[in-house]
């Protein structure tokens, strides 16, 4: 699929270069020639992607469960924070979080169901990441989540923010590692929508922290970085 | 490219070599090369013999109670149980049995430990809940044997943390359609884990 994209990429700067010079029935025929090839790889490729269903060890099948256990942290984060922030806009961002996370940890398990695979592997966990058994990045530890709930409002608000930061970071990170090591282009499709999803979250999470009083490095060096921040939740 | 796990130890252990060259292996995908295509068609690992495992029918009809429940198994597999669940996690102290067999009904797996049970063991059957999101981990008195394992309508009893059915039977019915509601939540309800 890579291979495929790059080509019809290519093929189009092809095609444009040649549209402006002076022969259109070269340019055409050559054009007319590059785009088949492209179709017929992409034909090839979606053929593999169809019959090559990804196995129990597949970087796949990896990602899947772990983003699910991962996905399942945040949602528990973000309902411990519904439950008892008075603050809409930070209600509303946490609404997003559980729908949409929700909502992808269910898209995951359909895959699983659908590839045959069980939701644990006697394979460890982050072994598709060259990290086997260690803790997935972001995770936070149960004590730190229980303080989503137990801490004073404000506190907790915080609290909250500082953990869907470092969560969303880890995330992304496990979102990159995968995307290019996947075949299966439903699994790229997600993980390319959790990068841009929760990238643009972190930004609006910073943000919020900053309204609090409270400075997160990564305001000083990342953010300012990126360019771009969001002045409203965003889907993701 | 795996070998058979045949040591729950492996959950604890840092990158290999061989599994730094699967990353390698993995990540010349990113070149759109054809090899890559082979990954997905790798046989799968060998899983321990579940054979061993009892099955019980749980009778349809269960509650959700607000009262002690007696059990026809130790610990429970199955039936009545409370409205609220137990968080998934590792506990320190024993949890009560109608919280637990909510969490059963979620597809959670609930490895219970005999209270004198080495630190050791213990700290290896903990490893476990790092990457999975319904496992429950608590002591709990009387066990048959030093381990037991349960999910809604099975269980297995092993002498020990490396025993290789443990990684099986948690591949076998983590959050698994054998449970009446697979998938529902473990968490943000009763209990904070370690």
């Amino acid at each position: 699929m890579t291979a495929a994209v790059g080509l019809g990429g290519a093929s189009e700067r092809v095609v444009a270069s040649l549209g402006r010079r002076r022969s259109p029935a070269l340019a055409i025929t050559l054009g007319l020639g590059i785009v088949v090839g492209a179709a017929a790889v992409l034909a090839f490729d979606g053929g593999r992607a169809d019959v090559a269903t990804p196995n129990d060890q597949s970087v796949e099948a990896g990602f899947a469960r772990d983003m699910i256990v991962h996905h399942t942290q945040a949602v528990e984060l973000a309902d411990r924070l519904r439950r008892r922030t008075a603050d809409e806009g930070l209600a509303l961002i946490a609404t997003d979080m559980v729908l949409t996370q929700q909502t992808q940890i269910g898209r995951m398990l359909g895959w699983l169901d659908q590839w045959e695979l069980k939701s644990a592997s006697v394979r460890p966990p982050m072994a598709w990441m060259g990290m086997a058994g260690e803790a997935m990045p972001g995770m936070a530890r149960p004590p730190e989540v229980a303080e989503v709930s137990s801490l004073p409002v404000a506190a907790a608000e915080v609290r909250f923010l500082e953990l869907m930061i470092a969560h969303h970071l880890g995330g992304v990170t496990m979102a990159e590692a995968a995307v290019d090591r996947m075949n299966d282009r439903h699994a790229r499709a997600l993980a390319r929508q959790v990068i841009a999803g929760q990238t643009s979250e972190i930004d609006v999470l910073v943000m919020e922290l900053n309204e609090r009083g409270v400075q997160h490095p990564r305001a000083d060096s990342e953010q300012s970085a990126t360019g771009h921040a969001h002045p409203s939740p965003t889907g993701g | 490219m795996e070998t058979p796990r045949n040591s729950g130890r492996l959950w604890v252990m840092r990158p290999s070599r061989r599994h730094l060259l699967a990353a390698a292996l993995a990540s010349t995908c990113a070149a759109g090369l054809a090899a890559c295509s082979g990954s997905s068609s790798t046989p799968p690992t060998t899983r321990a013999d579940l054979g061993a495992v009892q099955r019980f029918e749980i009778p349809a009809g269960w509650r959700h109670v607000g009262t002690p429940v007696s059990y026809p198994q130790s610990p429970p597999v199955g039936g009545d149980h409370n409205g609220a669940w137990q968080n998934c996690g590792a506990y320190a102290e024993p949890v009560p049995n109608e919280f637990a067999v909510h969490s059963l009904e979620h597809g959670a797996v609930w490895i219970t430990h005999g209270p004198d049970l080495t630190v050791a063991e213990v700290t290896a059957l903990r490893s476990r809940t790092a990457g999975l999101s319904h496992l429950l981990i608590s002591p709990y008195e009387g066990l048959r044997s030093p381990i037991v394992l349960s999910a809604w309508g099975a269980q297995l009893a092993v002498d020990s943390a490396s025993d290789p059915r443990i990684d099986a039977f948690i591949s076998e019915f983590h959050r698994s359609a054998a449970s009446p509601e697979p998938n529902a939540a473990c968490s943000n309800a009763i209990g904070v884990p370690l």
